[in-house]
């Protein structure tokens, strides 16, 4: 997979002000004593029509952050720390005002657009239910109109006749369109797409993030895109925050990430993408897994996996340290140089 | 949708035929009727009179053949014991057991899946500890002892209702709820493992994801589809419940089906016995045939298939 760049023109402050930003988040699981914290103080930020990625393998909370944002982890949960959107706190907002917010002002896609969408319910009932939620003046005629509109939007094919039709008539392409459709029929401020392409295969993978990309230039919405595939990140992330076992291990500019890689890990990440333009072996991959949430190692998370890791590195937590404008990494070992190991 | 009830239709015949087969030789199986209905003293004329008069000197094949072809017409024929023929007997009795069962059904569904469906989405709670202890008590007792119980307790100490019989309404309650005991319990049990099941699927964080009230989301995503299920296990327990209506009728002397085929055995009154258990047979296949319907409604996937 080729690692384009792509960069956009940036328009006037207001058009990319700040609209979701998480401090210090600390997601935990299960009840009190004995809870597994799956985020671990994450601070990132979105603006408006621009595009954050996330970054990482599974298991590093990236699917857990996204869920509380939305207010929805399962629980027993405990969350610290804020997620300030438009000037509110939401982890402080009521259940009721975070149901107003849900599906409303953000909103959300899922990696199985094959179980995401509620089999006995047709297609487009389940875009007017969303709609109604948020929207109880409307008559059933003006939110079908609407629907029809959104699926029409996500370049449904034949999208007045899908209206009717249930999931299971729809190929992963288009379910994953109508769920698109379905998320953007409030017109949200932040749509947050958890592995949206990951079910589907690659020609109809970037049809989707293109489609992504069209639809964020129409609304001006902000998007996050939680993903393990860094060619993904590359097609269409302003910026990239790597996530590592619950915590931001490098958080830079879409191009400062690809250009100037500084976290041990990244590295790893971007040495084990296959290249069309290299002969190898043999797949590059990094040594050893994810540590399981309940014993992570003291220190830096990462040190285990690690080439560069040395003795502070058991013990000391490093914190994201700013080493160039806009581009932070966690690794007390950086900067690193290119050739050293 | 049309296409599938007419297939689903034309699947019963083979099943309709082969209990017409099985009433048949279950019942010859049993014995010679002649042994069973003439006194032991009864003279060799008297028997080949009866033979002769019941058709039961012919061989076994062409009784069949002419019971095949008159059970087909709806006719089984005479009651030994009444001399009216066994299909008016039972058509006579048919309406109090088609009470019983419709009201047992109302209080099961109605108890039932409600309590699955509260136990489920508050699991783990004390509510949902209390509904399956109730549920494990409620499998656990048998009908006749149920029966018996309520009747000491609420005709016999409080006096509140009547110990049996038919009329109106309140001679209807003790029996309904008695025979729907174990189904209220068996359905809360399954609607609830169904709710769990359906509660972790994806789309119902979807649902979640939209904004949508609790209610809304367990209701319309989850409730909905744990129910398709449960339909299946509805219609195969209504034939079941024909079984219970048997002793719940003789437990209350209720007039219906039931104590028809009860005095029926009793009396060796074959034909009797005969079309009742064709009717029980008959409901067993249509409530099953009514759930592949209704299931269809329920689910497109089976409807496109």
């Amino acid at each position: 997979m080729s690692l384009t760049m792509t960069s956009r023109p940036s328009a006037g402050v207001e058009r990319h002000d700040e609209i979701l930003s998480i401090k210090q988040l600390r997601t935990t699981l299960g009840s009190r004593p004995g809870g597994v914290t799956v985020v671990d103080g994450v601070d990132l930020s979105v603006r408006r029509g621009k595009t954050l990625g996330i970054v990482g393998e599974s298991g590093c909370g990236k699917s857990m952050l996204s869920l509380s944002v939305m207010g929805l982890v399962p629980p027993p949960c405990r969350l610290e720390g804020r997620i300030e959107f438009s000037g509110r706190n939401l982890l402080d907002v009521s259940p009721a005002e975070m149901r107003r917010i849900r599906g409303n002002r953000i909103a959300m896609i899922f990696q199985e657009p094959m179980t995401s969408l509620n089999p006995v319910l047709t297609v487009g009932f389940q875009i007017v239910e969303a709609m109604r939620a948020h929207d109880r003046k409307s008559s059933y005629e003006v939110l079908r109109r609407r629907a029809i509109e959104a699926l029409v939007q996500v370049r449904m094919p034949a999208a007045e006749r899908r209206f009717d039709e249930y999931p299971h008539q729809l190929s992963g392409g288009m379910r994953q369109r109508a769920a698109i459709a379905m998320a953007l029929s409030c017109k949200p401020e932040v749509l947050i797409a958890d592995e949206p392409t990951t079910a589907l295969d690659v020609t109809v993978q970037a049809e989707i993030l293109d489609l992504l990309r069209d639809l964020q230039q129409e609304t001006n919405m902000a998007i996050v895109l939680i993903t393990h595939d860094l060619g993904v990140v590359a097609q269409v992330a302003d910026e990239v925050a790597v996530m590592y076992a619950g915590r931001i291990a490098e958080k830079a500019s879409c191009d400062a990430l690809f250009a100037d890689p500084q976290h041990p890990y990244t590295l790893g990440l971007l040495g084990s993408i296959p290249r069309m333009d290299q002969a190898a072996t043999r797949l590059l991959a990094i040594d050893g897994v994810v540590p399981p949430v309940a014993s992570m190692p003291p220190g830096c998370r990462f040190h285990p996996r690690c080439v560069f890791s040395g003795q502070e590195c058991t013990r000391q937590r490093p914190e994201l340290t700013a080493v160039a404008d806009g581009h932070a990494v966690a690794c007390l070992k950086a900067p690193i140089e290119e050739g050293q190991s | 949708m049309v296409d599938y009830v007419l297939r689903r239709l034309l699947y019963t015949i083979p099943s309709l035929l082969g209990i017409v087969v099985v009433c048949f030789f279950l019942t010859r199986l049993s014995g010679d009727p002649t042994d069973l209905f003439l006194p032991i003293d009864a003279s060799e004329e008297a028997r080949d009179a009866f033979r002769v008069q019941y058709g039961l000197d012919k061989p076994l094949m062409e009784q069949f053949v002419a019971f095949f072809y008159k059970a087909l017409q709806g006719d089984f024929g005479n009651s030994l014991r009444f001399g009216e023929p066994a299909i008016s007997l039972l058509a006579e009795r048919l309406g109090a057991t088609i009470q019983l069962a419709l009201a047992t059904l109302f209080i099961a569904v109605g108890v039932g899946i409600p309590a699955g469906i509260v136990s489920a989405y508050y699991r783990n709670s004390l509510l949902d500890v209390a509904v399956r202890s109730l549920a494990a008590f409620g499998q656990a007792v048998p009908t006749f002892y149920w029966g018996v119980l309520c009747i000491l307790i609420f005709s016999v100490w409080l006096k509140w209702l009547p110990t049996g019989g038919s009329g109106g309404l309140v001679h209807l309650i003790l029996p309904a709820t008695t025979l729907a005991s174990t189904l209220v319990a068996l359905l809360a049990r399954v609607m609830r493992s169904t709710m769990l099941d359906v509660m972790r699927q994806d789309f119902v964080r979807t649902a979640r994801a939209k904004g949508l009230g609790e209610f809304t989301v367990v209701m319309r995503h989850v409730a909905r589809n744990a129910f398709i299920p449960v339909l299946t296990v509805i219609a195969l327990q209504f034939g079941v419940l024909m079984g219970g209506v048997i002793v719940t009728e003789t437990v209350f002397s209720w007039p219906g089906v039931g104590r028809l085929v009860i005095q029926a055995i009793y009396a060796r009154d074959y034909p009797v016995v005969q079309a009742v258990v064709f009717f029980f047979a008959l409901i067993f296949v249509l409530s099953n045939l009514l759930a592949d319907i209704l299931s269809a409604v329920l689910d497109p996937r089976v409807r496109y298939k």
